[in-house]
Order: structure tokens, then sequence, then C-alpha cells
């Protein structure tokens, strides 16, 4: 696996990310708790492969299928919240979770070495498993996912509850459902992004999914644009792989960085997709014939 | 000893409410949070930093020279920052100047970094802030106390209460007021909305500024990442204390001050965002818009 | 209300991603169609923080790097099949920037490997990436492309082992921390110790569980209070005001810079003076006597080298010369990898081809579990069987504002 392959596939990685965060703003949730799902999937999948010796796909099924019944547990109390108010009750969820792997020691002997999640030192030796295909394969299948929702009757509910979720119910959209089940695919999305993430880099640690990971995502999705899945992917996609090609500029590369994101929000402030590229990217796609 | 642990709490708290003060005025007026508020604290306190070391340092009339520098650095750099993060994103939704401001704030950050390996006063990691006023203390009966965190405490509370006659008593004020409620009427009133939103942020970030230099002095040094440290905990002050309210975000910065007090005291200091979260998801299910919010829904 | 105005054209974003990605075409091309090896180079990589919170260390040891390269290419270089060879820092001119984020590690070191095709990797910075690195070694293993990663900087205690071909040379407290703990329990009799720790450091959570406890519990100290805080904490009054009420004759401090000067001038205003403060690497820093003042005064902390000692005066004046700063640390063990890596590669009989660099990769490998050099301190150093540098080191003390050699005596 080459250099490009490696940062294709970390790109990837935070492009299922944006992904994973876009889904609840897509119902106009301001949610920042994929940061804490990233992370217990993240941890789940390590421990399962690693210490149990599960094949990648079970463990990060197992983990999702956790991540996603926790999603549903945060998202009925979140119902009451909106706007800023649900973001920090959610960041706190994302640094609760945080707090909790700086505080969990659970080693078995494996050959003899002590492995497992070790607090603050974090989880070294995970078992690396995943391949760049386990990254895009997941992505295609979520993409699929969402443009099929987009185009059926739930796509509808979702725009409505994201536009005006105190009419949206007297249009006979139980917005309940649809903020619980998007807080859910969510949380699921994260938590297996989060496990391929630990199956890639071989060692995880509690400060990788700290503050900076949060604001990361806010960067996605509001360079991206909440309005389609696609902005926060290609944002992802910008975010990780520009900065490669600006390595000349060695210890000003972060400034860079700063200065990237400063003016590709100024530039684009309604996102990279916004309501006018977003319409022409439909209007496109409806050239065709429709298929049967 | 569990008084001084509040007493201590309270005071320091305050440290927290006079951050968290300039950082809802903002978002009092134009709805939006300052991510770069914490960048304009760190600023502002190297300015006051390098005032204080130039002028020696030992004298309150270098801290005074200190003080005002660190005011005028952060106002100023409060308007650089409204024109270039927030003006141009009028129509851009919630997030936008999320974006901007954590851009403007990593370029500070990094700037900063370099700036303190290059400038002969700075030094790589730490600066030193130093004032005669770090190491006063005195006691009260059986309690220490340590100077500069009444000093911060003393002007929180002015600060607010100046706030507080500026909003109900001026002209200036009351536009700030209407703006804050409605822009649109605001508008058809007459009032120059452009004009109050830059005077609310130069007056935030000038708080900021203060702040800067007082945190700066208590701690001793002053650093490149000091203000993201302090933003964390702003955001759980002001959502405490309920957004946009100044009153809210004083209490709130009290309220942690002294629940970091007493967790530090009574389990360890590694438990303490976990309590704080915690107090945090308790007030929001109760009262999911803060504590002191003077509206019942916010608007977003 | 202002709009912003669209540019005319119809799809803007888009023609700016395809000229990113052309770019990014020519630029991965361009990196790759250099000559492999210029006939007179090898080839030594360098993945530091040069940005982001660890970069004061990393801007270091780079620099320190530099200044070695600089001086042995200036001597005439390294010894390669009977021929001198320049060495080169690839890319110049200060390697890659991995910043704050570990996960970069493996794709910068993937690049050293297969674009640039370096001889071996100085690196990384913080603890964090080591351990990210390290790990990564073993995968690399795997894939057939493993390569040397020798970091000066990150000092966890348990890093050293993860992997056969991650070496570092940092300086490792665990031997003198015994050496300083029996001293002030036989020495000078003390009995009660107190420890004060930053929990969500990696590095001085772990010197603090790994070394410093069983230290003292070796040496028969009994731990009669102990205080915590985190990396963010800038009030220390509960803690000293714990540590205070139980009278430890020895406070050892696992914190880094800003946590040790504020404990320790805590301790001065409330009057708290225990017999001796002891500190760790974590807390070494050239301006740390400048922030802490008379606060700081007494404070005992291993180093692996004297600031004073005429070795590394020469050393000092070229550092300051070069980048106007004082070196510390991180700087001298920046130098001190450099002239590892020459002994492991005159040591190890490469032939420096394009076909053999796989082969020269490991034959380094093998060569630097086996090289002795006499560092730019003063000191004879090697690799132990972990990877890491075994050095004695010196125990200093701040004393009038400066770094000393301590004597060894009791301060109250």
């Amino acid at each position: 696996m080459g250099y490009a392959t490696t940062i294709l596939s970390l790109a990837g990685l935070n492009v299922l990310f944006a992904l994973s965060v876009y889904i609840t703003f897509a119902i106009g949730q301001f949610s920042l708790a994929q940061v804490g799902f990233w992370a217990l999937g993240a941890y789940g999948t390590a421990m399962l492969t690693t210490l149990w010796g599960w094949p990648l796909w079970p463990a990060l099924l197992a983990s999702g299928g956790v991540c996603a019944l926790l999603g549903i547990a945060l998202g009925y109390p979140c119902l009451r919240l909106r706007g800023f108010y649900l973001a920090l009750a959610t960041l706190g969820f994302s640094e609760t979770v945080r707090v909790l792997f700086q505080n969990l020691e659970y080693q078995i002997p494996l050959k003899g070495v002590p492995s497992g999640p070790s607090g603050v030192l974090g989880f070294r030796n995970v078992a690396v498993t995943t391949g760049i295909w386990d990254i895009f394969g997941f992505m295609l299948v979520l993409v699929i996912l969402l443009v099929w929702l987009n185009h059926s009757r739930i796509g509808l509910a979702v725009a409505a509850t994201r536009e005006d979720d105190v009419v949206a119910p007297f249009m006979g959209i139980n917005i309940v459902f649809a903020k619980v089940a998007a807080f859910m695919l969510a949380a699921m999305a994260a938590g297996i992004g989060g496990g391929l993430y630990a199956g890639f880099t071989s060692y995880i640690s509690p400060d990788d999914f700290g503050f900076h990971m949060t604001l990361l995502g806010i960067l996605f999705v509001a360079i991206g644009g909440t309005r389609t899945f696609y902005g926060p992917m290609l944002a992802a996609a910008i975010l990780t792989v520009l900065p490669e090609f600006f390595r000349f500029l060695a210890e000003y590369r972060l400034i860079f960085y700063g200065a990237l994101v400063v003016v590709l929000m100024t530039l684009r402030p309604r996102g990279l997709i916004d309501e006018r590229v977003d319409a022409a990217v439909r209007r496109w796609f409806a050239r065709k014939p429709r298929e049967a | 000893m569990l008084l001084e642990d509040l007493i201590n709490g309270l005071l320091f708290g305050a440290t927290y409410s006079l951050v968290a003060i300039g950082f809802t005025l903002i978002f009092g007026v134009i709805h939006r949070l300052n991510i770069a508020h914490g960048a304009t604290i760190m600023v502002s306190a190297y300015a006051g930093a390098a005032v204080s070391i130039l002028l020696g340092g030992k004298s309150y009339g270098a801290l005074l020279a200190a003080f005002v520098a660190s005011v005028t650095t952060g106002a100023t750099l409060g308007i650089l920052i409204e024109r270039v993060a927030f003006r141009p994103l009028k129509d851009a939704g919630y997030l936008a100047p999320f974006a901007t401001t954590a851009g403007i704030t990593i370029i500070l950050e990094e700037l900063f970094l370099k700036l303190s390996r290059v400038v002969p006063i700075f030094h790589p990691e730490y600066t030193p802030f130093p004032s005669p006023l770090e190491d006063l203390s005195f006691h009260a009966g059986p309690i220490y106390l340590r100077g500069v965190y009444v000093v911060i405490f003393i002007v929180a509370i002015a600060l607010m209460a100046a706030l507080g006659f500026w909003v109900d008593r001026t002209r200036s004020g009351r536009a700030m007021r209407t703006v804050e409620q409605n822009p649109l009427v605001a508008r058809l009133m007459g009032i120059d909305v452009g004009r109050v939103e830059l005077t609310a942020f130069a007056v935030a970030s000038g708080l900021a500024g203060a702040a800067g230099c007082l945190i700066g002095v208590s701690v001793g040094t002053v650093g490149p990442f000091m203000g993201t440290n302090l933003l964390m905990i702003s955001f759980v002050v002001i959502v405490l204390g309920g957004l946009g309210s100044i009153r809210g975000a004083m209490v709130g910065g009290l309220v942690v001050g002294v629940v970091e007090s007493m967790t530090v005291s009574l389990l360890s200091a590694r438990y303490k965002q976990a309590v704080l979260f915690g107090l945090l998801f308790l007030v929001l299910v109760i009262r999911p818009e803060g504590l002191l919010a003077r509206r019942a829904v916010v608007r977003d | 209300m202002t709009h912003p105005s669209l540019p005319p054209s119809s799809n803007p974003s888009r023609r700016h991603v395809l000229l990113a990605a052309a770019f990014g075409v020519y630029a991965m091309c361009a990196s790759g169609a250099q000559a492999f090896q210029d006939e007179g180079t090898v080839r030594i990589g360098s993945v530091e923080s040069l940005t982001g919170v660890s970069s004061p260390y990393g801007i270091q040891a780079i620099n320190g790097m530099k200044l070695a390269i600089d001086d042995i290419n200036a001597a005439g270089g390294v010894t390669v099949g009977g021929k001198k060879v320049r060495l080169q820092l690839t890319p110049g001119p200060d390697g890659y920037d991995t910043g704050a984020d570990s996960a970069l590690t493996i794709a910068l070191l993937k690049k050293q490997i297969l674009d640039d095709k370096v001889l071996a990797v100085v690196g990384p910075t913080s603890s964090q990436s080591t351990e990210v690195g390290f790990n990564y070694l073993n995968q690399l293993v795997k894939e057939g492309n493993p390569i040397v990663l020798l970091s000066p900087a990150s000092g966890g205690p348990n890093l050293g082992g993860i992997s056969p071909w991650g070496f570092r040379n940092m300086f490792f407290e665990a031997q003198i921390i015994d050496r300083e703990l029996a001293l002030v329990s036989k020495e000078f009799g003390y009995k009660k110790a107190a420890v004060f720790t930053v929990t969500d450091n990696a590095f001085t959570a772990s010197m603090a569980k790994f070394v410093i406890r069983p230290g003292l519990e070796k040496h028969g100290l009994t731990v009669v209070a102990e205080g915590d805080s985190l990396s963010r904490d800038t009030d220390f009054s509960r803690q000293v005001q714990a540590l205070q009420r139980a009278e430890p004759d020895v406070v050892f401090v696992s914190a880094p810079v800003q946590a040790t000067v504020g404990i320790m001038k805590e301790a001065a205003r409330r009057g708290f003076k225990p017999k001796i403060w002891l500190g760790t690497v974590g807390s070494i820093a050239p301006e740390m006597p400048q922030l802490g003042g008379t606060a700081v005064e007494g404070l005992v902390i291993g180093s692996s080298y004297l600031p004073s000692s005429e070795h590394v005066k020469g050393l000092t004046a070229a550092y300051q010369k070069r980048t106007s700063s004082e070196i510390n640390l991180f700087g001298v063990n920046g130098y001190e990898a450099a002239y590892l890596l020459k002994a492991g590669i005159e040591a190890a009989g490469i032939e420096n081809r394009p076909e053999t660099l796989t082969e020269d990769r490991r034959k380094l490998r093998d060569a630097l579990t086996k090289v002795e050099i006499k560092s730019v301190t003063g000191e004879q150093i090697k690799f132990d069987a972990k990877g890491d540098t075994v050095k004695q080191g010196y125990l200093l003390t701040v004393r009038d504002g400066q770094y000393v050699e301590w004597n060894r005596k009791p301060f109250r």
C-alpha cells in the first residue's frame, strides 16, 4: 500500500466521519455526539478483533449495533433540546465517552503480553484489519442508503422536519421517529467508521477523540453544506488531501490550513454545495431518462 | 475546610464568568458563537505580558498599562474578527461562523507558536506575565485567599454591572437590546444594526482582553493554547446560564467554579469533566434553555 | 443585506476541484520522478511535529538534527563502501510535519519509505505519534517494507520494545530516579512522600505509574498524599492544600512545565515547604527557572546532559547562532540521533544502491542494535534490548535561576 493509498484511506475515513455528522444535521439536529460513537466503535471493534479474534466485519457490525442502540438512547432525551443547547449536550456526551476511555483499564494477556485499553496510555497493537476497500465499500453502502432514503417518502419527511419541525407533525410526519432514527443511523455510521479507523492505525488512545475531532466534524458540514450528503464528503476530501500538496510549506502548513478554511467558507458561505449547486445537480440527473 | 473550597471556587469561578460574559454577549446580539473568543483572550494576554515585561513587571503602574494594552488589543482584534469572520457570512446559516472562527483560531495559535520562538522577550512554550498581583494573598480568618482571584471577582461583578447599566440605561445599549430581540424591527426603527453588532464585538472582545490580562496575571504565564482550554468551559458556562444572558454567564461561571473546586477536593481532578457534564445534562433536562435564559425558545 | 457575489462561470467549484486535482497529480508525480540516489548521498528522513502543541519539541529535534548533518558533512560525511558520502535530509529543508495528527505519521512513514526512498527515519515527536509509528512498524514488517524509526523526543517508559525497528535515543529516567530516591531515602533519611500527577498526559501519567510509584515503594518511602490535575488546569490550591496537610518530606511532581511551575508557585504562596521537590524530564525547559522564579529553586530533575558542561558548549553556541534560541534536551537528542545513524550506517556495510535499499535498511537496523558512540554530551551511549538508549544522566537542580549540577545535599 503506497503513500497515495494511505492518504486516500485517511481521506475515506474522514469522509465517513463527515457522513455520520451530516445525518443528524440533515434532519436539523445540531448533534456533536458522533465523536463519542466513533470512539466507542473504535474501542469496541479493537477489543473484539484484537482480544477475542473476531474477524473485521462481524466486529464492526457488533460495535455499530451497540452504537445504534446507544444512539436511540441518546436521541430520546435530546428531543427537547434545540440548537446550541443540543450541540452542547451532545458534546458533553462525546467528552464523557472520552473521559471514560481515559479511565478504562482492561487488559488480558495475549501471547504473554498484556493487551487491551489502558486508560490514558491507549490501546496498542490493535489488529490491522482495515483495507482501503473496506472503507470505500462501506462508504458506497452508506451513500446508496442515503440516496435511496432521499428519494423515498422518508427523504421528504426528513426535509420537512428540517425546514420546520413545528409544522411537520401537522402534515402527518412522526418527527419523533424521524429524529431518533437519524440519531440511530448517525451513531451506527460513526461506530463502524471508528472501528475501521482503529483497524487502520493499529493504535488508538482517548486523545484521538477529543475536541479537535468535534471541530473537524463541524468544519466538514459547514464547508460542505448541510443540504446534501455529498457536500460534507467533498469538504472532508478536500481538507484531508489538499494540505498534503502544500507540504512544502512545512512550519506554515497549519496556518495555510486555517486560511484555507476561512477562504473556503467566505467564498461559499452556504457551503460548497448550496441550494443553487444542489438544484443544478438535481436538474442534471433529471435530464436522464428515468429508470422504470 | 469545605468553606474555603466553596469560597475559592466562587472566586476562581469568576475567571470563567469573565470569559463567558463576553462570549455570551456576542451570542446575544448576533446569535452566533465566536469560537475565536479564546484566541482573542490569548492574543490580548500576550500583549499584556509584553507590556508588563517591557515595563519591568513590578509596579501596579505596569500592570495597569498591561491591562489597558490587553483590553485595546482585544477590542481591536474583535473588530477585525467581526469584519473577516462574521460580516461576510450574514446569510450563511449558523454553522458558517464556526468554520471561519475556527480557522482564525488555528491561524492565531500557530502564529503565536512561531512568534514565541522568534520574539526575544517571549519563550517557546510559555512566556511569563510578571506582576505584583500574582503572589498577593491574605487570610480572612482561617481561610486563605489569593488576591488576584478577589480582584478578578470584583472586576467581573463590576463589568457585569457596567454592562447592565449600558444595556438598560443608554441609547446604544437599548439599541443593542432591540437588535437582540428582533433585528428586522430594529432596522425598521432606524437602528444601524451593523454598527450595533460591531460595538457588541468590540465590547465583548475588550472584555476578553480584560480576561486575558487577569488570567495571565493569575497563572503567571501565557501560552498559545491558553484560550482554547478556557473556551470549552465557557461553552458549558453559557449554556448553563442561558445563551445570551449576561447574568446567566456570571452565575454560571461561579457555579462551575464551585463544582470544580468541590470535585477536586472531594473526589479527584480527573472527574471534573464528567461531573461538570453530568450537571449540564441535569440542567438541560429540567430546563432546556438554561438557568437564567430570558426567552423560552432560542431562535437559531 | 449583502450577498457575496458569485463568480459568473457556471460551475466554479467544479473548476477549482479539477485544478486542485491536476496540481495534485503533478505534485505526486514530481516527487517520485527525481533520480534515485544522487551519487554522493545517503538519504535520511524526518517526521516531527513542526506545528501544533508538540512543535516546541519537534522543532528543537529537527534543528539539532540538521546541525549534526551539517557537521557530519563538513567533516566529509559518512563512509560507505570505502568512500565518503554526504548525508541528506529528505525532503529538505525540514522533513515532514506530522502536526498533532498521529494518524498522519503512518501516511508520512509510507511516503518516506516508498516515495522518498530514505534509509532511515528520525522521529516522531510526541509519545502519541511514536506509539502509532512503532505499532505500525509491525504492520510494515508484514508488508515487507520496514524501516528504522528513531525517535529523539518521546520518553514514555514503556514504548520501547513495541517493534524491533523502533529506536529511541531519548533520556530515560528510571535509572536516575532510582538513584535519587536511593539518595533521599538512605542518605537523607526521608520517609514520607507525595506524588502529584497530571493524569491526562500520557508521558507524565505513565511515569507516575511505572517509574515513580514503584521507585518510591522500592526505597521504602510511604506515599502519604496524592494530587492530580488535568493538563489544562491552572489552579492548584486544592491539591497543595491536601499535600500540605500530609506534611511529606518528598514531593514528586510528574507534570509538564506549566503545571510544575503552577504547583510550586502555589506551594510557595501557601508556605508549603517540603524537604525536597523532585521532577521529571517533562518539567525541564530552558525557561522553566524564569517562569517559576524563586518558587522553583531547589527542584531536582534528571537530565541526560549538563547544560554548563564543556562538551555541549560548542553545540549550544552553534544552535543559538543558527536559530536564535536556546537549545534544550530535545535539540541535543536530535543532534545525537544523526550521529547514532552515522555510526550505524558505517557499521552496516550498506551498498547504497536503489536495488539494495530494502536490504540496506535491514542491515542498518541490525547494525544499530550493536552501535556504541560517544555522544556530544560526553557520555558513551548505545541501545538496549528494547531499542532505548541507556544514559546515566546528571542530577540537576535550579539554583539562582539556572540549571546546575546538584550537589546532592539537602536544601533544608
